[in-house]
């Protein structure tokens, strides 16, 4: 290890300039001839870019002004919550989905953990308000408290937000090809969103890449029908919240599909019983 | 705030204050970006690294302004945002704008390496905060060892030196898989 280190730091002298000039000669000579040691010059520097990029990037996180649309994450937070808390409470009064009552947020437990990108700069907000009915295939599970000025479209984001229908569109006015995934991963074996799979496989080959709200990969598959079930490489099961997931694939036809979505991942949403 | 006291702050390391200033140009890049199948939180992304690009520019060696801040911004961001919507396989519609022209020449050369400086970014990120602590103080404030040791609680400037060494050949190592393994860049 000592020489490694050593060659380390010389890179490093090599550099930030401060090596002097014959010793530079002779550095450059040795790494003309060593293409081990121009990769790792080359890999030293993109990382010494990365560090000076990861120490901006959190300055200028802190110089964001605060977000008007700060409630959005709060928002799906709580229809998750309503989804879970309804899901138990159908499961536990035995009803079927279409006895399902409207319940108020206030009423339910506040125990779901907050999701990992729920920006710290939250503030409560003090706007008027609507309520948004949150309906799955006709069937109101909930409703939540939303600011009366958004737009359709973002009232249609909420609730798109919590739809878990997966579907390929293939657009004959664009050309496109877009993989529409499941935004909601609860792997509780109750044979609903278990699984995170690729709408309209196999494919001739198909490449799922799954990254956590740090950006950090997560998970990566290359198959005809990738499946992420929600575990780290490590066996153990990936923490609740928010992923980001994207899709690349070559159909059968031979054309391009792609498509990217967020997901939730909950472990802790309770099984609704399959009839 | 004019472009030039902006470029002063970020010379005299008043970082906070130059971005704060620079945020008045996102809603153009928001704009942008909703008109093309993206969302404010996607703007919001890009704009991010925009200013972060702008940034390291600013410090290079042999900087100079070739056109406004916003124009420099805006086409960075443009660029950004059309390789991403690449990666999710969609294409961007016809953008008109009268500051195209004006688009830096060099920004191709500029952007070309933007992918693995992500990657970087990325593979530094997963180490963990106290790695991403040495390294910063080492790489960036230059602090020397001693004081990293005594900062961070190591018993010695030894001690700092290995872990610092620890943490890059760590992040050598999970930067080439990221830059083997992942098709597409991830954003």
């Amino acid at each position: 290890m000592r020489d490694e280190l050593h060659l380390m730091e010389l890179v490093d002298r090599y550099l930030d300039g401060s090596m002097k000039v014959e010793e530079r000669a002779a550095f450059e000579t040795r790494a003309n001839t060593n293409s081990e040691l121009r990769q790792l010059i080359t890999d030293q520097r993109v990382l010494h870019e990365g560090v000076a990029r990861l120490a901006l990037r959190s300055v200028v996180v802190r110089s964001a002004p605060s977000a008007g649309k700060g409630w959005i994450w709060p928002a799906i937070a709580t229809v998750t919550i309503v989804i879970v808390a309804t899901y138990a409470w159908m499961t536990w009064a035995g009803r079927t989905e279409s006895d399902a009552p409207l319940i108020p947020v206030e009423q339910l437990p506040p125990s779901e953990p907050a999701p990992e990108v729920a920006p710290a700069d939250v503030e409560p907000q003090e706007e008027p308000m609507d309520t948004l009915v949150i309906a799955d295939t006709q069937v109101v599970i909930g409703r939540i408290q939303v600011p009366t000025n958004i737009t359709p479209k973002e009232r249609h984001a909420i609730i798109d937000s919590i739809s878990v229908g997966a579907r390929v569109d293939h657009s004959i006015t664009t050309g496109e090809h877009v993989i529409l995934l499941q935004n909601l991963l609860t792997p509780n074996g109750d044979g609903h969103n278990d699984r995170l799979i690729v709408p309209g496989g196999p494919y001739v080959r198909a490449t799922m890449t799954v990254w956590n709200a740090r950006k950090e990969l997560v998970f990566q598959q290359e198959s005809a029908d990738p499946v992420w079930n929600g575990t780290l490489d490590n066996g153990q099961p990936a923490p609740d919240g928010y992923y980001g997931c994207e899709v690349v694939a070559i159909d059968r036809a031979g054309r391009t599909c792609g498509g990217s979505e967020t997901v939730w991942l909950s472990w802790q949403a309770i099984p609704i019983s399959v009839d | 705030m004019d472009d030039q006291r902006i470029i002063e702050l970020i010379h005299q390391g008043k970082d906070q204050e130059a971005f704060k200033a620079l945020y008045a140009h996102l809603p153009k890049v928001e704009h942008l970006v909703r008109q093309n199948s993206g969302r404010s939180g996607d703007a919001k992304d890009i704009f991010q690294d925009a200013l972060i690009i702008f940034h390291r520019r600013v410090r290079s060696e042999g900087f100079t302004l070739t056109s406004s801040i916003s124009t420099f911004l805006f086409a960075v961001c443009r660029n950004l945002w059309r390789d991403e919507l690449r990666r999710r396989n969609k294409a961007m519609g016809e953008w008109k704008l009268d500051a195209e022209a004006d688009e830096p020449a060099d920004l191709t050369a500029l952007l070309a390496r933007e992918g693995e400086f992500k990657q970087a970014e990325q593979a530094l990120k997963s180490l963990g905060a106290k790695c991403v602590d040495v390294l910063t103080r080492f790489y960036v404030k230059h602090e020397p060892l001693a004081l990293i040791a005594k900062a961070l609680g190591f018993s010695g400037e030894g001690a700092a030196k290995t872990r610092k060494y620890k943490c890059l050949e760590e992040a050598r190592k999970r930067y080439r898989q990221l830059i083997n393994t992942t098709v597409a860049n991830p954003y």
